[in-house]
């Protein structure tokens, strides 16, 4: 510490009073995920009472909530995309960003994430991907990579994982990209893309789970696997021009997909409201 | 603080302060900080961690990747008012 | 008058010929809604389909989700943003629902659950009615909770109850399950509509700053989405604040004790029951939905035979309405509780009354004849 009187990181104006340190375990990416997303809200300069959190179980489901300072509806396990939809749908003018895990988000909640990016609803979405489920103690996930042994699969795990980022890009995300907790500041410039791209925006963001997957993989430090994010990363403008052999354990960081300008469900909706009711007024039918 | 020899121009230097009070001895700064501010304390904070100090804050370059990275927002770096 | 008020005031005492379902929706709309999310499951997707037809006419949003848990999620996540939400569902995907249901329940969301009972377990007869859910609106949820469900016995009933099961939600700040069942939703019967100038949107208290969301009063004040409260919505155990706290037994207590007792204690005023040829009745029938019907026929034919029966339906399920029950058939021989299942009311029943209670269950989707009521009646009228 400083010889002079300590001062406090500024961004934690944005931080419910009273509540650090998070209970996030020693060098949890999801506390770096905290930290970008208050850099990036505060660079936009965005109002947090104009935003609302939605948030799922598991660790990364605890990023927002209860640490970041705004309207938050902590909701039950992989069906978070699903209540943000509702609120979307009833709010105008107000930021809805869901934050949570890899497991939460591709697990359980894969067919609603599939939906919404098919529907390219204007919701702002952090997959915090640390590839276990980390909260229960460290069971397999749908991201978990071959052959990795976890609290359910003692004897390797057999399933290939999600390529998540581009089955939402598959699906019809609008702005879809993908980074790692090493690439900070390339993470919020993305946080701030994906929060003022009109439509669904997903980021799938590699993370540390310095407890569970950690004891997975034979890790010991955030900082293992961080050297490790380093060293496996690879720009997608690169990636471009790599084989699948090449690309073969690697991770392809950055926008991967971005279309601006596509129907986004909401506006698709109220159109069809305003349209529909003003042909009622004009006739003389009642319901029925 | 140390003083340090002047360099031909007036360079600029930095703060680095670090909450003690929520640090919890991660080790993301010490990692990401390429001229070595930081390193882990060998005593313990009254919570109970080994928390990283600041070891050689002149050294700073304001990159800032400590500060953004901590996953406990407990890194501040203000600039110096020479 | 508002522009949906315009588009209801055209039916202002108009009577149309439509099918339960179809009057569901439409009290649905009288009652405010202006959020559906639903999926397709036999036989409720008529509420669905006039939804979609007509909400988008009151300035309300249809949405047709993937499956059962968006849309009860969406649903709940409109209510919190101010909507008067509401979905419609069957057996199958009232059992997916359940989840949501408790976290509607935990986190005292209003919002409303139509549930078109039909003939189960798992897949079942699909096309068929049957009364098989009482239970599982009560428990199919986990956990300390209390519900409120309401379940018509006709067209203009399906109408009525809803814009009191809107009500409900929002006078206790709780998911209400409509629950009707295949029979009524599908037949068709006369529906008179009231005027929509006589039918009040109900009141959605809200807190000011400051003031708790999640207690401090039976049934506090909601702090909605874009209130600019910082409100804190979640389903674990938590403060008066909203803000979780799963390590304090005294919390825990408070809050589940609280939103159990807020419905537990209100069971005389939930208590609603259509009590007819009571007076000196010695046998009574305790009847809901569908199955009433040749239950009245039962206890009518046996009166105009100088017979003392009785008819009790009950029109409030849930809380179940036990000590008004016990009151009205303190001097009763027996009661005979028909029902389109292998019997779940009459378990409910039991623990109240004294005498004994004589289930009529009838399975494989066809409703209970008068014949097959008034048999076992005049039986035991006769065996006194």
């Amino acid at each position: 510490m400083s010889a002079s009187e300590t001062k406090s990181n500024p961004l934690r104006r944005y931080v419910r009073p009273g509540l650090l340190p998070t209970i996030f375990c020693a060098g949890c990416g999801g506390g770096t995920v905290l930290n970008c997303f208050c850099r990036a809200v505060d660079e936009l300069e965005l109002d947090p009472r104009s935003m609302v959190m939605v948030t799922g179980i598991g660790c990364s489901s605890w990023i927002p909530s209860p640490y970041f300072l705004a309207d938050t509806l902590h909701t039950t396990h992989g069906r978070a995309i699903a209540f943000a939809t509702g609120v979307r749908v009833m709010t105008s003018g107000m930021k809805v960003v869901v934050i949570a895990g890899d497991g939460d988000i591709s697990g359980i909640g894969g067919n609603h994430l599939i939906h919404a990016a098919r529907r390219n609803v204007d919701l702002t979405v952090f997959m915090v991907n640390n590839s276990i489920y980390g909260m229960t103690g460290g069971q397999v996930a749908p991201t978990t990579p071959l052959d990795v042994t976890t609290t359910t699969t003692p004897h390797g795990n057999v399933e290939p994982p999600f390529d998540v980022a581009s089955l939402v890009a598959a699906a019809g995300g609008t702005y879809v990209a993908r980074w790692t907790t090493y690439h900070v500041f390339d993470l919020v410039k993305s946080m701030k893309a994906a929060l003022t791209h009109e439509g669904f925006s997903f980021i799938e963001i590699v993370s540390p789970c310095t407890t569970s997957y950690a004891k997975a993989v034979g890790k010991r430090s955030a900082a293992d696997f961080l050297a490790d994010y380093k060293e496996r990363s690879v720009r997608i403008s690169s990636a471009q021009k790599m084989s699948p052999e090449e690309l073969e354990g690697r991770i392809v960081v950055g926008a991967l997909k971005r279309v601006e300008g596509a129907p986004e469900f909401c506006q698709r909706l109220r159109g069809l409201t305003r349209r529909v009711s003003a042909e009622a007024l004009s006739t003389r039918e009642g319901a029925r | 603080m140390t003083a340090s020899a002047k360099p031909k121009r007036a360079r600029r230097s930095y703060s680095v302060f670090v909450d003690d009070d929520v640090c919890d001895g991660c080790g993301v700064c010490v990692f990401f900080c390429k001229p070595g501010v930081f390193s882990i304390s060998r005593e313990l904070s009254r919570r109970g961690f080994f928390p990283a100090e600041v070891l050689q804050e002149e050294e700073c370059n304001n990159c800032r990747l400590c500060e953004l990275g901590c996953p406990q927002l407990a890194i501040y770096v203000e600039e110096r008012q020479s | 008058m508002s522009q949906r008020a315009d588009y209801l005031a055209r039916n202002d005492g108009k009577t149309h010929f439509v099918m339960g379902d179809e009057a569901a929706a439409l009290g649905a709309l009288y009652a405010g809604c202006d959020f559906f999310g639903g999926y397709p499951i036999t036989p409720a997707s008529e509420v669905a389909e006039v939804m979609a037809r007509e909400l988008p006419k009151t300035g309300g949003y249809y949405v047709q989700f993937e499956d059962e848990l968006a849309s009860i999620s969406a649903v709940v996540g409109a209510a919190w943003a101010g909507g008067r939400a509401m979905t419609a569902t069957s057996g199958p995907g009232f059992s997916l629902m359940q989840e949501t249901v408790g976290y509607a329940a935990m986190t005292e969301t209003p919002c409303v659950i139509v549930d078109v009972q039909r003939s189960g377990p798992s897949t079942g007869q699909a096309t068929k009615p049957a009364q098989g859910d009482v239970m599982q609106a009560r428990w199919g949820t986990h956990g300390d909770h209390e519900i409120i469900a309401l379940s018509p016995w006709s067209v203009q009933e399906s109408f009525d109850l809803m814009i009191e099961s809107f009500r409900l939600a929002e006078a206790y700040r709780t998911p209400v399950i409509f629950l009707t069942d295949g029979a009524v939703g599908h037949f068709r019967e006369p529906l008179v509509f009231p005027r929509v100038s006589d039918v009040p949107i109900a009141p959605r208290p809200r807190a000011a700053k400051g003031e708790p969301a999640f207690g401090g009063r039976p049934v506090p004040p909601m702090a909605q989405i874009g209130d600019r409260l910082d409100v804190h919505i979640t389903g674990s155990t938590h403060k008066a604040s909203g803000i979780r706290d799963v390590n304090s037994k005294p919390v825990h207590e408070e809050l589940v004790l609280r939103l159990v007792d807020k419905i537990a204690s209100a069971r005389e005023q939930l208590t609603r029951l259509d009590v007819r040829h009571m007076d000196q009745a010695r046998v009574a029938v305790v009847s809901f939905g569908v199955t009433a019907r040749p239950a009245l026929g039962a206890v009518e034919a046996a009166r105009r035979a100088g017979r003392p029966a009785g008819f009790i339906r009950l029109v409030g399920i849930w809380p179940f309405p036990g000590p008004r029950l016990q009151q009205l058939l303190a001097d009763v021989d027996c009661v005979l509780v028909p029902e389109m299942s292998l019997g779940q009311v009459n378990r409910e029943l039991e623990r109240f009354v004294r005498c004994p209670v004589l289930s009529l269950p009838k399975i494989g989707g066809v409703a209970h004849t008068v014949d097959e009521i008034l048999g076992p009646l005049m039986a035991r009228l006769e065996a006194r």
